[in-house]
């Protein structure tokens, strides 16, 4: 049941996965939340408070987080730009959090040169990816006949087997795709956490918001 | 899957709540003298279109006729009434012409998780003049309204779409650069924001309002203090905020002070705005109830010159704000609402009993199925929020028991003939 309190402030929505310890990291060095009294390797609770119970937390899977914000059960989240580019959800972006830098790119494991020779001549391109909306949009961008194959997971195995030409992927140090022959062909953007509040929270608790913006602003590491 | 995604059957039980919220929203929207219109579901692509802007052009459902000829959903209520009102009305010159509007309209999906791709709209538009008294009329009508339907906590933001266009026009940008900015502070994207002011050449004083944009929001000392930042070498601005002003006095002046917050950092979605507009909210939905605004230049598109004004409700955000508002009352039965149970041989005197209470303006249903037990008739009762059950067990009218599911208590009543 949802717990009524009159103290609380306003609830944030944090993604669970790679990103959630740095973030609760940041939450507590701020300051501003008091004392958030969880452990990351013990606890499961998905609802938690901070100790005067002000702040709400909720823990959500990282692509569903824009989806808790925009619906308005969380005035305030954090998503990656790559989720946000894709699922290209209705709240407004407040903050680059500095957290999960990494970038998108195309990559094949045919020469550089042969690729760009098929996009040169307007040939189809097969593209595997995760990202069909970011795929798509750079295909326009860039004028490539792409067609649009998409993948779960595993998305640099595409290429290799013949499926696809090329990949639409995250990278964040290159390892995969070197081990598995793929080299990167262009850099499509790059990629960080953003706190992100919906329309209506953003009018409602304006101010609120703006504190929570100005004391996270003061510890991100550029 | 039988039902095409974003489109929905709605079953009685919300078709009862839906009427009784459209009833109330229709009520004052009459009561102010705006007056029923309908347009055709479908329209024409080639003409409908001079109307609307880029982002519902892409937005709507285009269909092929018999003929050829591309044909469109209709994606609002606002064009086409501004298509009748170029086309067909006699509008001598001070003529005024108030409408209002119940209906459904079609836009393709926008990746909003809770968006419907038909969705039900109630609006009024109030063309021919161009003041700020017409301005508050529309906006006061669409405050009386949502209070009518139920609606508690909610506020309305009012700004001004010419303000922020005169702030955009001096900008001394290149026109590419222009629209990005604009884009980028319409879908309020602080952190590419952020990035162009690094990246454009403008001086501090403009990257200054451009930033403090978002962040003027509240009473009526917003405007002083936007004043004191444009100071006066902004003409165009400074006459915009005198609108919003003046609009707010007006609504002051109707006891709507508490419902308006000014907020110049407003920027609907539609190219048509020209002048006042706002939008409704209430707190725990993500996006906006209603909204609306001047649109001056959109009849002009479609071959003469209204200045108009209007305001749209969205019902269906509407109906899940009052449910959740009103989600911890229990509903009670509806004490106009009748069951009637009697034996078969005493089918002449229900009928009577039946039309008796119809008359007098009660739902009255009657027991169709002589094997239900008198339990089953009243878990059907209580089904569909029925309040009384009359159990005829003879032919004299004045032996009738009248059982309330509410109270639990029988007491016998007198049906017969009026004395």
């Amino acid at each position: 049941m949802e717990k009524t309190n009159k103290n609380l402030i306003m609830t944030i929505a944090l993604p669970s996965g790679r990103l959630f310890s740095p973030i609760i990291g940041m939450l507590k060095e701020s300051g501003y939340f008091g004392v958030i009294d969880y452990d990351e390797k013990t606890d499961r609770r998905l609802v938690f408070y901070n100790q005067d119970e002000t702040f709400r937390f909720i823990i959500t899977k990282p692509k569903d987080n824009p989806t808790y914000v925009e619906c308005g059960v969380a005035d305030i989240g954090i998503a990656g730009k790559d989720i946000l580019l894709e699922e290209r959800k209705n709240v407004y972006e407040l903050l680059d959090l500095g957290l999960g830098k990494c970038r998108i790119v195309m990559a094949a494991s045919r020469l550089k040169e042969e690729i760009e020779k098929v996009i040169e001549q307007r040939l189809p391109l097969k593209i595997a990816t995760k990202y069909p909306n970011i795929s798509r949009n750079y295909c326009i961008q860039k004028g490539i006949h792409g067609e649009i194959i998409n993948l779960y997971g595993s998305i640099e195995l595409a290429p290799q087997v013949g499926l696809a030409d090329t990949i639409v992927d995250l990278v964040s140090t290159g390892k995969t795709l070197q081990q598995n022959n793929l080299k990167i062909i262009e850099e499509v953007t790059t990629i960080s956490a953003r706190l992100i509040t919906n329309r209506i929270s953003y009018k409602t608790k304006h101010k609120q918001v703006h504190q929570v913006v100005t004391a996270l602003r003061k510890i991100v590491v550029n | 899957m039988n039902v095409i995604k974003g489109f929905q059957d709605i079953l009685p039980v919300d078709t009862e709540k839906r009427r009784i919220c459209e009833n109330r929203l229709k009520e004052i929207f009459e009561k102010w003298g705006y007056q029923e219109i309908d347009t055709p579901t479908l329209e024409y692509y080639d003409f409908l279109v001079k109307g609307v802007g880029p982002e519902l052009k892409e937005r709507m459902f285009k269909l092929l006729n018999p003929d050829g000829e591309v044909i469109v959903l209709r994606p609002d209520m606002t064009t086409p009434i501004a298509r009748i009102a170029a086309t067909k009305l006699e509008l001598k010159d001070k003529n005024i012409h108030k409408y209002y509007y119940l209906n459904s309209v079609f836009r393709k999906l926008n990746g909003n998780t809770d968006d419907q791709q038909e969705f039900h709209q109630a609006g009024i538009e109030l063309l021919g003049l161009n003041n700020r008294l017409a301005d508050a009329e529309v906006i006061a009508a669409t405050i009386q309204a949502l209070i009518n339907a139920g609606l508690k906590n909610f506020y309305i933001d009012i700004g001004s779409a010419r303000f922020f266009n005169s702030i955009m026009d001096k900008l001394p940008l290149v026109s590419e650069h222009k629209k990005e900015l604009r884009k980028t502070i319409m879908n309020k994207d602080f952190v590419l924001l952020e990035k162009l002011m690094l990246l454009y050449d403008m001086s501090n004083r403009d990257k200054e309002i451009i930033q403090h944009l978002p962040h003027w929001r509240g009473g009526e000392e917003v405007l002083g203090e936007v004043e004191e930042v444009i100071k006066g070498d902004n003409h165009t601005a400074a006459l915009a905020l005198q609108d919003v002003r003046e609009v707010y006095q007006h609504l002051k002046i109707y006891g709507f002070e508490r419902y308006i917050i000014i907020d110049l950092g407003i920027i609907r979605n539609f190219d048509y705005y020209t002048g006042i507009v706002f939008e409704g909210y209430t707190g725990y939905m993500g996006s906006p109830i209603c909204g609306g605004g001047r649109y001056d230049s959109l009849c002009r598109k479609f071959g003469r010159d209204i200045p108009s004004t209007g305001a749209a409700i969205g019902i269906e955000k509407l109906e899940r704000a009052l449910g959740r508002q009103n989600s911890k009352s229990k509903e009670s039965l509806n004490s106009r609402k009748y069951f009637i149970r009697y034996q078969k041989d005493f089918i002449q005197s229900a009928f009577q009993v039946a039309e008796k209470l119809r008359k007098q303006g009660n739902i009255v249903e009657m027991e169709l199925d002589f094997e239900n037990s008198r339990e089953q008739n009243i878990n059907y009762a209580l089904t569909k929020k029925i309040r009384y059950l009359i159990d005829i067990q003879s032919e004299d009218l004045e032996k009738i028991i009248k059982y309330d599911l509410e109270t639990k208590q029988e007491e016998k009543v007198y049906y017969g003939k009026d004395q």
